[in-house]
C-alpha cells in the first residue's frame, strides 16, 4: 500500500479526530487526477507546480526528481489554525511516516487540544 | 558423465538477481513493509548470489569457459546487490538538510493551488480547522 493509499485507509479515523487530509505534489493536476482515480482517494491532492508552497516551507529538494528536476522532499504536517502542531521531514526520501503511525499522532494532538 | 549436464546454477543465479532489484521498485516498494527495509528483495538477491556460487562450484571442476560464465554471473549477482544496498542506504538519504524546513509554530502560506478535480483550493482557508498536509512527491 502506497503512501496516498495508506492515508485513505484510515481516512475516517483522521476525519472521526477532526483532521481533513490534503496532499500536495509538483505534478499537473491531470496527473494527480490520474493518481486519485487509480488509488480511489477521496480527498484532494493540489498542484503546487511550480513549487510556491513547497518553496515556502522550505521543503525544495532540488534536482530530486527521476528527470533531474526539483521536487519537494516527503513531509507530513498537522495543522490548525493555519499554525503547525506537528512535522514529520523523514531523512531518507523512501521511508515515510505509516497511517497507523501518523493516527497515533493525531489521536494525541486532537486529545491535547480537545476533541 | 556430470561434464555433459547442463549448469543451471550458472545462468540462474545472474538471471535472478535483476528480477531481486528490480522488482523492488516495480512490486515491493508499494508496501512499507517491504519498502522501508528492503528485506524480501535482499533475500532475493541472497538467493541469486547463493545459486551463482553453486554454479561456479560445479563449473569449477569442468574448466573452461564455464569458469568464467560462473565469474561473470557471480559478478551481476553481487553487482545487483551492491545496487540495491547503495540506493537504499546510501542514496536515498540524500535529502536536503531538514534545519531548511518550517517547523512546528510555523505558518501555512494562504496560497490557492489546483486540486485534482480542476478546482481552485486555497490552503489558508483549507488549514482554519484542522489539517493532515502531506507533500508526496511520487512514485510511492
Amino acid at each position: 500500500m502506497s503512501e496516498l493509499q495508506g492515508l485513505q485507509s484510515r481516512i475516517n479515523d483522521f476525519r472521526a479526530s477532526g483532521f481533513e487530509v490534503i496532499a500536495i505534489s509538483p505534478d499537473t493536476p491531470q496527473e494527480n487526477s490520474r493518481v486519485a482515480r487509480r488509488l480511489k482517494l477521496d480527498y484532494p491532492i493540489l498542484s503546487d507546480g511550480d513549487l510556491a508552497v513547497t518553496r515556502a516551507l522550505g521543503l525544495v529538494h532540488e534536482k530530486g526528481g527521476m528527470g533531474g528536476h526539483d521536487v519537494p522532499r516527503p513531509a507530513t504536517f498537522l495543522i490548525e489554525n493555519g499554525v503547525i502542531l506537528w512535522q514529520d521531514l523523514t531523512d531518507n526520501w523512501r521511508v515515510r511516516i505509516h497511517a497507523d503511525d501518523l493516527l497515533e499522532v493525531v489521536r494525541r494532538q486532537a486529545s491535547l487540544k480537545g476533541a | 558423465m556430470r561434464i555433459l549436464q547442463w549448469n543451471h546454477a550458472l545462468w540462474l543465479g545472474p538471471l535472478t538477481a535483476p528480477i531481486g532489484f528490480i522488482s523492488y521498485y516495480t512490486f515491493f516498494a508499494q508496501w512499507p513493509m517491504f519498502r522501508d527495509v528492503p528485506w524480501a528483495n535482499l533475500l532475493i538477491l541472497a538467493v541469486a548470489i547463493g545459486i551463482s556460487v553453486v554454479g561456479i562450484r560445479r563449473a569449477w571442476p569442468v574448466g573452461g569457459w564455464r569458469r568464467g560464465v560462473g565469474i561473470l554471473g557471480m559478478f551481476v549477482s553481487v553487482s545487483f546487490t551492491l545496487m540495491l544496498l547503495v540506493y537504499c542506504f546510501v542514496l536515498s538519504y540524500g535529502l536536503p538538510s531538514a534545519d531548511l524546513a518550517v517547523k512546528q509554530g510555523g505558518q501555512i502560506p494562504a496560497t490557492t493551488l489546483v486540486s485534482n478535480d480542476e478546482s481552485d483550493i486555497n490552503l489558508g482557508a483549507a488549514a482554519s480547522d484542522r489539517l493532515i498536509l502531506v507533500f508526496y512527491r511520487g512514485f510511492w
